[in-house]
């Protein structure tokens, strides 16, 4: 080497700059190939590699063409590569250089052209390799789960690279890695399921790895070929295309500690990321040629397409279930307009539109959960916790425990939720619970201790152990997929839209009673006034008759005029009870604590007065107070009593008994008579509008009378019931409410 | 002589009334009118008050409550006592008289012998009990 080396030098990192090791211009390739950089233009050599330079004789500080190194050949090549624009096709050629048949890969930077060039494949004919590529590729496209998917390609690359190891490395959501497939030598210790910190793989090295997608290490011990700079003018070579690079010296240290001494890695990209890796290792020196490389490249690529396709069929399919089900969820709420019974009574339940082990729904300050869930205490302390935290309708996390301590004792139910609010201030809300996943994990080493500072040589160490190291993740749950929260989101989008539009369905159906009660008073004053008005005529001229003319008319002509008028007066009484009955629905009620002893002895009088033909006995128990509108508790004893003698038998003292029992929450009144009675299958038919027994159709009565009755107390929240026995009477109860309001 | 002024479309509440009137032999006289106009008229032209006014609200031209109120702002015959006499029994129609300073409301006798007692309720209340101002 010459004196004042004009070599790159190359700063090995220390801690601090450790992810900012300058990796892509490290200055030195492997020694299996040799370098040259030329000007694109002018074709002058700017860059050359030590153990290439070494096997000129010329003085290199002079200008220095490709073509006094290079034969025409070789020119002829980059010049078809630059006029193209595409060194792909032409990368991998057969030359003659220096005498030797050598495979020349050439890429482009700016406008440096790097040349490098490689030992000629020898062990393989192209045709036989084709047919190895082939039938690898058969099989990993006929492969039936993801699974088998990643089995099958990493043993076929195996197979066409003779590594003694080859794994598939994949990324995790903090660039921890996991392998998740292997193929090895049977006598080595399975590396299936380890975890790597992300250390391992530094950010720049895996941008490194997402261009330049192959990657080969012949020898971890090689002596590294230093990189000539012509012009020495300290601008290093960009070595991010190149299949030369030489490594860190960390990562072969790291390498080395592994025992591995050869390795050949293959970046998957996945949407644009690399997914992960096809990571080969080799115990022993191992170098495949470019062909062979561009090979397992290809196969890594239709690898990629491959788990796209899976994975995203995958998600496919499980987004559609979650949605299918979701809709189910959505049709049970419309059936009955009734959120919580649709989500909770039916086949489909909460959980059915992800992967969550148990759900609850607040709604209304109504609670109802499903599967594994923590309690209703529990739960709505949870809710408190996520309002604290201004959640916005939507909050998810996997490690409940770290903002809400308290679910430390219940991870084993909640560790992971997904909330969604159903009304504004999250109120309102339904919540789904995915169990903590105590996962062991296995590290390849200790993940706490993968660098050491090394003092002697002023950087860091890759760790000495790749013991398996095991740890347990706490508190945490499996992840929240897109898919799992797309359908919660869809679920809360259906039922807000379902709430707002049952909110319309009641303004409407108000603005509707608003208008039949609009519609009910103009009815009410046609019946008042219309029909009473014609009806005090006909009333009026059957009387004048009878009054001024009788002397003209003979008897009969009399009893008929007398049954006008009476059946007039029967009209009056049907006009004004259904006057009444229309009244009841629309009259504030002011409720009081009526004094319905009074009602009782007042109306004990008047029935008194109006049956003087009959003979009457009443019997009062108590008479507690109620809590009821005045006028309506006087209808309503007003017709059962009256009914009580109505219905009476002939010839016989009527018996009427009244009286109150008082409960903590009611008060129960009985009116009993020892009247004709009633089958009592006609029970409900005594309370309907208009409906009257057919074996009292000789009595004077509207037909309703007691529907009258019934509807004041339907409306006072209370209960009326009957029992009769034909020819032994009958006992009328009704019951009220004692705190309405309450 | 005391007088009852009747205001009452009606032809056959009309006939009812004088019909009664006539047999019970009142020592009172009935007037009646068919609208507002004529009833208001004669109030304009005659100087001596009646002892009660009978008002039917449902009348054809002026209404019973513009008749009401024009009877109660008037300071002269602010003081005839006026009895409602209307086939309503709607509960707005009750206060609105009421508001209007109604002295009575009664729901209309059915037939010529309701018709009968009420006249006599009223000749005896109204013209014998009643001190006007």
């Amino acid at each position: 080497m010459l004196k004042n080396s004009p070599v790159q030098t190359y700063t090995p990192p220390n801690l601090s700059n450790c992810e900012k090791e300058p990796i892509h211009i490290i200055g030195h390739i492997q020694p299996h190939g040799e370098l040259l950089a030329i000007d694109a233009t002018n074709f002058e050599v700017l860059y050359i590699s030590e153990n290439l330079k070494s096997k000129y004789d010329i003085d290199f500080k002079q200008k220095i063409s490709l073509g006094d190194l290079a034969s025409e050949n070789v020119i002829d090549i980059v010049k078809v590569g630059l006029r193209s624009g595409d060194f792909a096709t032409i990368n991998g050629t057969k030359v003659d250089f220096l005498n030797r048949q050598m495979q020349i890969i050439i890429n482009k930077q700016a406008n440096v052209c790097t040349l490098e060039f490689e030992p000629a494949e020898t062990l393989l004919p192209e045709n036989e390799l084709h047919l190895i590529m082939g039938k690898a590729l058969a099989r990993i496209q006929s492969s039936g789960s993801f699974q088998d998917l990643l089995w099958q390609t990493v043993t076929e690359i195996r197979n066409i690279t003779g590594y003694d190891r080859v794994m598939i490395y994949q990324f995790k959501q903090n660039w921890d890695g996991k392998v998740v497939a292997e193929s090895k030598r049977a006598d080595l210790e399975s590396m299936m399921d380890l975890h790597f910190p992300a250390s391992d793989i530094p950010a720049q090295a895996r941008q490194l790895f997402k261009l330049n997608q192959v990657r080969i290490i012949l020898d971890v011990d090689a002596n590294n070929q230093p990189i000539y700079n012509i012009h020495e003018n300290n601008i290093p070579l960009d070595l991010t295309h190149s299949t030369l690079r030489s490594s860190s010296p960390i990562h072969l240290e790291y390498l080395r500690n592994m025992g591995v001494q050869a390795s050949l890695t293959i970046s998957i990209i996945y949407k644009g990321q690399l997914w992960g890796m096809f990571t080969c290792h080799h115990y022993t020196p191992k170098y495949i040629s470019y062909s062979f490389r561009n090979t397992c490249k290809f196969i890594g690529s239709l690898f990629s397409s491959a788990i796209e396709f899976k994975q995203d069929a995958r998600e496919k399919e499980l987004l559609e279930r979650y949605y299918r089900n979701e809709s189910d969820l959505v049709k049970n709420v419309m059936n009955g307009w009734d959120i919580l019974r649709g989500l909770t009574q039916f086949d489909t339940k909460l959980t059915d539109i992800n992967e969550a082990h148990g759900a609850a729904i607040c709604f209304e300050n109504q609670f109802y959960s499903v599967g594994i869930s923590p309690s209703q205490t529990e739960i709505s302390e949870i809710a408190d916790r996520v309002r604290d935290l201004q959640a916005d309708s939507l909050y998810i996390t996997q490690h409940l425990p770290k903002i809400h301590p308290p679910a430390k004792s219940y991870a084993k139910k909640a560790c992971g939720i997904l909330m969604i609010g159903l009304s504004q201030s999250m109120n309102d809300f339904i919540i789904w619970f995915k169990p903590e996943q105590s996962q062991t994990i296995h590290w390849g080493g200790n993940p706490e201790k993968a660098h050491e500072w090394d003092g002697d040589k002023q950087r860091i160490n890759p760790r000495k152990s790749f013991e398996k190291f095991t740890t347990l993740s706490q508190h945490t749950s499996l992840e929240w997929s897109d898919n799992e929260v797309a359908a919660a989101l869809k679920l809360r989008e259906d039922l807000n839209s379902i709430l707002i539009n049952k909110t319309n369905e009641i303004r409407a159906l108000n603005a509707e009673l608003k208008t039949a009660y609009e519609y009910l008073d103009t009815f009410s004053y046609t019946v008042s006034h219309d029909l009473k008005t014609p009806l005090s005529s006909i009333k009026g001229y059957a009387e004048i008759l009878m009054r001024y003319h009788r002397h003209k008319i003979d008897d009969d002509m009399a009893r008929s005029l007398n049954q006008i008028i009476v059946n007039t007066d029967k009209m009056k009484d049907l006009i004004q009870d259904v006057l009444n009955y229309s009244k009841i629905g629309r009259v504030e009620k002011e409720l009081a604590y009526v004094a319905t002893g009074n009602i009782i002895s007042e109306l004990v009088e008047n029935i008194k007065i109006g049956n003087q033909d009959k003979n009457i006995n009443f019997s009062m128990g108590a008479l507690p107070d109620v809590q009821a509108e005045r006028t309506m508790l006087y209808q309503v004893f007003n017709n059962l009593m009256s009914n009580a003698v109505k219905y009476s038998k002939p010839n016989v003292t009527v018996d009427v008994a009244i009286k109150g029992i008082e409960t903590d929450h009611e008060v129960t009144y009985s009116v009993t008579d020892n009247g004709k009675g009633f089958d009592m299958k006609n029970a409900d038919r005594v309370f309907e509008l208009f409906k009257r027994l057919d074996d009292v159709n000789h009595i004077e009565g509207t037909g309703l009378g007691l529907a009258i009755v019934k509807r004041i107390i339907t409306l006072h929240k209370g209960k009326i019931w009957v029992e009769s026995l034909p020819g032994v009477g009958s006992t009328f109860y009704f019951s009220l409410p004692k705190h309405y309001y309450n | 002589m005391k007088r009852i002024l009747l205001v009452e479309d009606n032809p056959d509440y009309q006939l009812f009334f004088k019909l009664k009137f006539d047999e019970l032999a009142l020592d009172a006289k009935l007037l009646t009118f068919s609208d507002g106009f004529s009833f208001l008229t004669h109030l304009a032209e005659e100087a001596c008050l009646p002892s009660v006014i009978l008002l039917d609200l449902d009348l054809p031209g002026i209404s019973g409550f513009d008749i009401l109120e024009r009877l109660k702002i008037d300071p002269k015959l602010k003081k005839i006592p006026v009895v409602i006499l209307s086939s309503s029994e709607c509960k707005p129609d009750i206060e609105k008289s009421y508001q209007l300073n109604a002295n009575s409301y009664v729901v209309k006798p059915i037939g010529l012998e309701a018709t009968g007692d009420f006249i006599n309720y009223v000749h005896k209340y109204w013209l014998n009990f009643n001190q006007v101002a």
